[in-house]
């Protein structure tokens, strides 16, 4: 098995067992949040709720989507649900269907509090059994927030609170955010890093019982 | 007598830790997954049924108890029969509290200059209840904290070396470490930096470092015994991390 086909069956299986899976790429130039991504087309397609907590502009989002694959449009606001953080911190609000941005006045603890109020009222709206949720490229945190690192934890300790099973993939771009990358050590099941070896594309298992394998 | 940490390979290389010291885990890169050695101390701890108060400074509580399930920490049980106490630190200062029996909160407004004082007056209460429950007879007691460099996000890294220079004394002078027993502690510290770390390398009685390189497309872990009373060469041994836990090759 290949590291890229290894990486699909962890999250396919993490999927299945509520697990968390860290998507590390080492630097910009790595992209493994990219086949990250496109290990939720299969989910979409079966009609599983997906929650995408985005950290870049939404155009940015979209593009990935696009090169992962995915068909985002058919399924934006029915089993797709975005939160523009982007465009919630920088006031930007795209206007999509299924793509949320929280408005008003935002610092690092309003943006919390906002955040729970919006993930209580969509789950008490859609009364999903289970939910995906995925941190696109968290790193981007460090540009929006005073303290990313204390945001990060109080947004995934929201998780426990939703009272549905979830499952969950951050993507992270290390040398845009290293102070991240304690947290996602800590808290995920699973890590894979993406790096660029002698011109190769390469994806390591870095925490998860086969990385001994 | 040496107390032991419970873990075989590392009791060998240390010889027993001597009690009331202080051992520090030196997690210098987060992949090398040094907290969970505090975890598998405590773990080990609680389970052979000592006492461990455990300081939470790194994340809500809610992560914190999800991550010692995982490491097979039955914290319920632990917290219910009372050889478990924690002291929320985060969930103090970010209004994250819980009702959980035996967790304990500081009270607000907490600071720097005043956090040493808020911790002992906790320490206290709880050890009087552990001492009335009869509970410190023929247990060892353990202070574990995860993890001490959350104090220079939260603080100022010159913050937290003043109350690491002051609350040593402040510590030594209270009642509490009078009249009830005194920990053997564990503290885990993530990164490295110029301010911080060099006063707990010092402090220190022994020093476990953690660290991780990718070889051959693997990642491989290394412990190193930096420090210990005797300060003898540097003893390095390697570890996988598999079902949650730290396992010596």
């Amino acid at each position: 098995m290949d590291s890229e086909e290894k990486l699909m069956t962890i999250i396919s299986e993490s999927f299945l067992k509520g697990k968390i899976v860290g998507i590390a790429d080492q630097d910009f130039s790595s992209f493994t949040y990219i086949p990250a991504l496109r290990s939720l087309k299969k989910p979409l397609e079966e009609g599983k709720y997906v929650w995408v907590v985005s950290y870049e502009p939404l155009q940015s989002l979209f593009r990935d989507f696009r090169r992962a694959g995915l068909d985002y449009e058919r399924h934006l606001g029915k089993n797709l649900y975005v939160l523009d953080v982007f465009g919630s911190m920088r006031h930007i609000d795209s206007g999509i269907n299924g793509v949320f941005v929280l408005s008003g006045y935002l610092d690092d603890g309003v943006f919390i509090l906002k955040y729970r109020t919006l993930i209580r009222d969509l789950l008490s709206k859609l009364r999903p059994k289970e939910v995906i949720v995925v941190g696109y490229l968290e790193s981007g945190m460090c540009r929006l927030f005073d303290n990313p690192a204390r945001t990060q934890k109080l947004l995934w300790s929201l998780r426990k609170e939703a009272g549905v099973k979830t499952a969950g993939i951050i993507t992270y771009i290390k040398s845009e955010c290293p102070a991240l990358e304690e947290f996602i050590y800590l808290y995920s099941d699973y890590v894979f890093e993406g790096i660029i070896e002698n011109g190769l594309r390469r994806v390591i298992m870095t925490k998860g019982d086969e990385e001994c394998l | 007598m040496p107390l032991k940490l419970g873990i075989n390979e590392l009791d060998e290389i240390l010889g027993g830790v001597v009690e009331r010291s202080l051992i520090l885990i030196h997690e210098a890169d987060p992949r090398s997954l040094g907290k969970f050695l505090a975890f598998e101390i405590m773990r080990r701890k609680l389970d052979s049924d000592n006492l461990v108060g455990y300081f939470n400074i790194d994340s809500p509580l809610s992560i914190t108890l999800s991550i010692l399930e995982k490491v097979g920490l039955d914290w319920r049980r632990h917290l219910h029969e009372g050889r478990l106490m924690i002291i929320d630190t985060f969930g103090s200062i970010y209004d994250t509290k819980t009702d959980l029996e035996n967790v304990w909160y500081l009270r607000k407004p907490i600071d720097i200059d005043t956090l040493n004082e808020k911790y002992i007056k906790v320490i206290g209460a709880h050890k009087q209840k552990w001492a009335e429950m009869g509970m410190f007879e023929g247990r060892e007691l353990w202070g574990v904290t995860v993890s001490m460099s959350n104090y220079l996000s939260i603080f100022t890294p010159k913050a937290t070396q003043r109350y690491l220079e002051i609350s040593d004394l402040q510590r030594r002078k209270s009642e509490v470490y009078i009249k009830y027993p005194a920990g053997t502690n564990v503290w885990t510290y993530t990164g490295d930096d110029t301010i911080v770390l060099p006063l707990l390398y010092r402090k220190a009685d022994y020093i476990l470092k953690t660290e991780s390189r990718i070889e051959d497309g693997k990642v491989k872990r290394y412990l190193h015994l930096i420090k210990n009373p005797k300060l003898g060469a540097v003893s390095t041994l390697e570890y996988k991390f598999k079902g949650g836990r730290i396992r010596f090759v």
